[in-house]
């Protein structure tokens, strides 16, 4: 994984077992930490909760060899950003890796940039190439929610839920319009929305 | 095993056994009692005609001996219809005698005069019973000493005593045909709860290593108590056993985790079209590998969880299905292939009894066999009720399973050489453990195989 990381550019420091993972994140601040879950020495979930005791805000991905989805999303519970189950396949990681630093960074700068797309939370506005591409309120929501969670799949459920204000009744019909005018302004942005019937919409980047 | 003697029997033979000795005992002292009994009651009889014939003995004026056969003897005489009774009055001083000549004499010798004695001799080879007594005529003249001897056939006597043999018989052979027929039922009432305990046994699952719990009465309370300990110590090695599987499929999970991300790696880096498709062979087993793991892990948790029928509870399959398709839907999306699900039902009414691990498993692997053969391509899986049953339906547009071949997959037995691995069979299992089926089914929506699931429907209010 650490030379994964290193091959796509970044700066990898690695530690074999929970005690000297919580060592290394007292000493210093990273990025992007990915916690395997099953540590000798301390375990993750306690290296995690520890880290976000400090009130650091680094991304933090998990690593689980639990399969329940139950026992996957418990590491979210407690501050991970994103998991992903072992073993896993190469590419799927390094998605992973992405989305979860372009949220990191959305964060912290207020603007998420995802290869020629960009979003501008403070501005609620969005960039393709730097030019700003017009859109209403509920695609920009639209968008916002798909963007946050880029790299997983989004209940229609919940696309209604980030766009009704509330008491407002949205239909699914209102949703799949709404996702059907956004592709098209999203079009030679470099992203697609793909909808998966009956599971959600998933918005990825053409090229990966 | 060999097949010992049969307790039934056993406490048949130790019960009658004894019983037919004692009847046969009590068979003898019967005869013998009804022979004594017969013989005192006719040789009474015996004794009245001697002392009649005693009393009418008389010696006329020459001095000889007479006898005059008086009425009652005659009545006697006739009321023993078959039997004979003959009679001889000896004179002693002559040895001249009135009546039978022969009969048998002198076997006993009577004390005293007037008082017959008794004994058995052959008249006419037949055998009699004979009174014997001395007595004294006085007449005119001098005292003469006479014998009467009276010996009667015992053909009455021999048939009472076998009339009283044959009561006796027939009673003791009543008693010993009830007193057998009631051991024989009562042995078998009494061996119930060994039955009771059988048939709980041989009803068992192989899954069910739960304690025998149900009332038993103290005699047969040491072997439940053994069993019961047999099975906890098996129960105890089988968990052992699963857990150790357990745990080296966890173990496993780690290092082959590393072989395929630098598998991933060296093919990037590797530019020569040889070595690329040689670590692209070595990736593809490597995932196989992985992915028999897993499969070995679910059915490793599939075992240790079916004893435990507290695991049970309310699951949604709708969500489950949906949560497991979002998690993998971006992975699949990368590999070309489409999922889609298709709920036939309103949201949150597919509601089974079943423990959450084994199903998201059932359907991960059934999703996974899926994905397998459609890759690239779509796979749909729907869901609907159909009679009580919650139905989900895995369709994918690859080549299809041959029914023959699906057959052999979903057997409790499977043969990896089908292809399907352990996946299909620990699927089958799973269902089957939650009392549904599944099946190779026609597809609908699209050209290759459909798999479907059926599991109980159950109402959320049994939940409470």
């Amino acid at each position: 994984m650490a030379r994964a990381l290193e091959h796509i550019g970044h700066v990898v420091d690695a530690v074999g077992c929970g005690l000297e993972a919580d060592a290394a994140l007292v000493a210093e601040s990273f990025d992007l930490v990915v916690l395997d879950l099953s540590l000798p020495g301390m375990d993750g979930l306690d290296v995690l909760r520890e880290l976000r005791s400090r009130g650091s805000d680094a991304a933090v991905i998990v690593l689980t060899a639990r399969t329940s989805l139950k026992d996957r999303v418990s590491g979210l519970d407690i501050g991970a950003d994103d998991y992903i189950a072992k073993p896993f396949d190469l590419t799927e990681f390094e998605a992973r890796v992405r989305a979860v630093l372009r949220r990191r960074t959305g964060k912290t700068r207020k603007i998420i940039k995802s290869g020629r797309l960009s979003f501008d939370f403070d501005g609620r506005r969005v960039m393709v190439d730097g030019a700003i591409v017009d859109m209403p309120k509920r695609e920009l929501d639209i968008l916002e929610a798909l963007l946050c969670r880029s790299g997983r799949v989004v209940p229609k459920s919940d696309l209604i839920e980030a766009i009704s204000s509330f008491g407002e009744d949205l239909s699914e019909k209102a949703i799949e319009l709404y996702i059907s005018r956004l592709r098209k302004r999203l079009a030679g942005s470099g992203h697609a929305i793909r909808a998966l019937r009956g599971i959600g919409y998933l918005l990825d980047e053409e090229n990966q | 095993m060999t097949v010992g003697r049969s307790i039934r029997r056993q406490l048949t033979i130790w019960l009658i056994g004894p019983l037919l000795l004692v009847s046969g005992t009590l068979l003898v002292t019967t005869f013998f009692e009804a022979q004594e009994r017969a013989t005192s009651v006719y040789d009474r009889m015996l004794a009245a005609v001697a002392l009649s014939f005693a009393q009418h003995v008389y010696v006329d004026g020459n001095g000889e001996i007479g006898v005059k056969l008086p009425f009652s003897i005659l009545a006697y005489w006739d009321s023993l219809s078959d039997e004979h009774l003959y009679y001889a009055v000896v004179d002693v001083r002559t040895s001249s005698s009135i009546g039978y000549p022969g009969l048998p004499v002198g076997l006993k010798e009577p004390d005293e005069l007037g008082v017959p004695v008794y004994y058995q001799g052959f008249y006419r080879d037949t055998p009699v019973r004979v009174a014997y007594m001395k007595g004294i005529a006085g007449g005119v003249g001098e005292a003469v000493p006479y014998n009467v001897i009276v010996a009667e056939t015992m053909g009455q006597r021999t048939a009472e005593t076998h009339s009283m043999l044959l009561h006796s018989a027939i009673r003791l052979t009543l008693l010993v045909v009830v007193a057998s027929a009631v051991v024989w039922f009562g042995v078998y009432r009494g061996l119930r709860p060994l039955r009771n305990l059988e048939r709980s046994v041989r009803r068992r699952s192989p899954e069910d290593l739960r304690p025998i719990s149900y009332e038993t009465p103290p005699e047969t309370k040491a072997l439940v108590d053994a069993l019961n300990g047999f099975i906890a110590r098996l129960r105890h090695s089988l968990e052992a056993l699963e857990d150790f599987a357990g745990n080296v499929g966890h173990q496993l999970r780690t290092p082959l985790g590393v072989i395929r991300a630098n598998m991933s790696l060296a093919m990037r880096y590797e530019t020569d079209p040889v070595k690329r498709e040689l670590l692209n062979d070595a990736a593809t087993s490597a995932y196989d590998l992985s992915h028999l793991i897993d499969q070995l892990l679910l059915m490793s948790r599939a075992r240790a969880r079916r004893a435990d029928q507290a695991k049970f509870e309310i699951i949604d399959l709708g969500e489950v299905l949906a949560d497991i398709m979002r998690e993998d839907a971006p992975v699949s999306a990368r590999a070309g292939l489409e999922l889609e699900l298709e709920q036939n039902e309103p949201e949150s009414s597919l509601f089974v009894a079943a423990d959450t691990v084994l199903i998201e498993g059932l359907f991960q692997n059934l999703l996974d066999n899926a994905k397998r053969y459609a890759a690239p391509g779509n796979v749909v899986v729907s869901t609907h009720r159909e009679s009580g049953n919650a139905v989900v339906i895995f369709q994918d547009d690859g080549p299809g399973i041959d029914p023959g071949v699906a057959d052999a997959a979903f057997s409790r037995h499977p043969q990896f050489a089908v292809g399907h691995g352990l996946g299909l069979a620990i699927c089958a299992d799973i269902a089957r453990h939650f009392g549904g089926s599944i099946a190779l089914v026609k597809s609908h929506k699209l050209k290759g195989a459909a798999i479907k699931v059926c599991l109980p429907l159950c109402h959320q209010g049994d939940n409470d």
